[in-house]
């Protein structure tokens, strides 16, 4: 299994742990290993803690139908799908026929060390499908994990792809928002249209609605002819073929866990699970390191 | 060095600890929205059953016994729903969905009815919300097992115990729900 792409914290917290280790090492002093241990061990705990919350809102979110969904945060889950509103979408360095890529091309520096000099991910909409509907995915600000990876060698660059492939098994968890077909039709203002189309042939509408005949439509007929135009609006409505509801899944505005993947829940679970237990041993090992040295005058 | 380990490891059941009493607070909250969930559908419908009658009752001949059925299974559902009783909610919704069908497979025999645009568009509106309550119904479930194994696995069931975290009820529907409909006693 191939992660794409870890989340920014946890990276940025590994590496912080990672730079303070080789410098303590680097500097072979007692002062040096006093100030970076503690440091280890506050960033692991709050990397633990994090993973932690990751890991439990993924086992304890239950999992929603697209068509009953409520609106807000929900776990989806069904098959990736091409939005066919887009063109094909090719992967930026195989041209890969997927619904999302993210591409990465790295270099060897003067050290040996791969570096990158050039990534980026697809932000086009995609579909999921499940056996309730439709709904639109933005993976724009989504953490993406897919289990498809290539890698390969072009002169000396290293290139890296991942990919979400059509009819992929998919997970996603964010924010879900629906805009209603039957709230874009406003009845009380194609009534008002017809009136005043009706309006515009005043003899054909004294026609019919001038009850009385004396000329002037009153209060009681104009009711009427509302009445009539409101039917004849509902009758339009009805024989016209009421577009489906838009369902849209998007980054939660207050900044909860927002994931697409083509991983299986457990799956993604036993991700975070790694990532808790790895902090949590962190955390000791920088604790039992840091006793250490205050058990040693001459370290 | 073993005082300072066992600092750390009391800091580490502390943090974990509570981050588990916000886990159990959570996963409450979250059957507490499932339950709003199917509340606000089981209201709508509540709403549109009265319209669906009033269109029945235009045609005289209906069986007012299909249409009583009706008035009174959804006057249980909406006793239950209110009360927040989830057993009695299932099985009135049992009840309710069973008459719901009766009326629709009587509406069958009546063609008048059947072309009325009203009728129809309240025939389709109710389809749609039962599907939905019963998509719903599934979510809570999960939502209400999550919660109830959570206060049962150690060790958050011991902070459930020492907060008093309860278990919930799963929403069942009773098996009218899933009986077919007796089309040929209907109309005897």
């Amino acid at each position: 299994m191939v992660i794409s792409q870890l989340r920014h914290f946890q990276l940025a917290t590994s590496g912080v742990q990672l730079v303070l280790f080789a410098a303590a090492a680097q500097m072979e002093s007692r002062s040096g290993w006093l100030l970076s241990l503690p440091l280890i061990a506050l960033i692991s705990v709050f990397a633990w803690l994090s993973a932690l919350k990751k890991y439990r809102t993924i086992a304890d979110t239950p999992t929603s139908k697209i068509a009953s969904a409520a609106q807000g945060y929900v776990e989806l889950m069904g098959r990736a799908d091409r939005n066919v509103e887009q063109p094909l979408l090719q992967s930026q360095l195989g041209r890969q026929a997927c619904v999302w890529f993210r591409y990465s091309v790295e270099r060897r520096d003067n050290d040996g060390d791969w570096q990158t000099v050039d990534c980026g991910e697809s932000d086009t909409d995609f579909l999921l499908r499940d056996d309730s509907g439709v709904c639109h995915i933005q993976p724009t600000g989504a953490e993406i994990l897919s289990c498809h990876k290539k890698v390969w060698i072009v002169g000396a660059a290293r290139h890296s792809e991942w990919w979400l492939l059509e009819g992929d098994p998919l997970y996603v968890l964010g924010d879900f928002k629906t805009s209603q077909a039957a709230a874009r039709f406003d009845a009380e203002a194609e009534t008002g249209a017809m009136l005043v189309r009706w309006k515009q042939n005043m003899p054909q509408l004294q026609l019919r609605f001038d009850l009385n005949g004396d000329g002037v439509l009153d209060e009681h007929e104009w009711m009427l002819a509302r009445q009539a135009a409101r039917q004849e609006v509902e009758k339009i409505a009805a024989t016209v073929q009421t577009p489906a509801d838009v369902h849209v899944l998007q980054r939660p505005e207050n900044g909860a866990m927002f994931v697409i993947s083509n991983l299986m829940p457990a799956q993604l679970a036993r991700h975070y699970l790694r990532w808790v237990w790895g902090n949590l041993l962190l955390f000791f090992v920088a604790v039992i390191g840091l006793a250490f040295v205050l058990q040693q005058p001459d370290f | 060095m073993l005082l300072m380990i066992l600092i750390a490891i009391l800091v580490v059941a502390l943090l974990y600890a509570a981050s588990l009493y916000n886990r159990l607070v959570g996963v409450k909250h979250a059957v507490a929205k499932a339950w709003a969930n199917i509340d606000v559908l089981l209201k709508q419908r509540h709403d549109e059953l009265p319209k669906l009658i009033e269109v029945c009752k235009q045609y005289s001949q209906f069986e007012q016994k299909t249409l009583q059925q009706v008035i009174q299974a959804r006057n249980a559902v909406q006793s239950a729903r209110e009360a927040q009783d989830i057993p009695a909610l299932g099985k009135a919704e049992g009840v309710l969905r069973a008459s719901v069908g009766g009326l629709f497979a009587l509406a069958e025999a009546y063609p008048e009815l059947r072309s009325n645009e009203q009728y129809m568009q309240l025939q389709n509106r109710m389809s749609v919300l039962e599907n939905a309550i019963a998509d719903r119904r599934e979510l809570y479930n999960e939502a209400v097992n999550i919660n109830n194994i959570q206060i049962e696995v150690f060790p958050a069931s011991i902070i459930a115990g020492m907060f008093h975290f309860e278990s919930k009820s799963l929403l069942a529907f009773t098996a009218e729900e899933t009986q077919d409909v007796d089309v040929k006693k209907l109309f005897s």
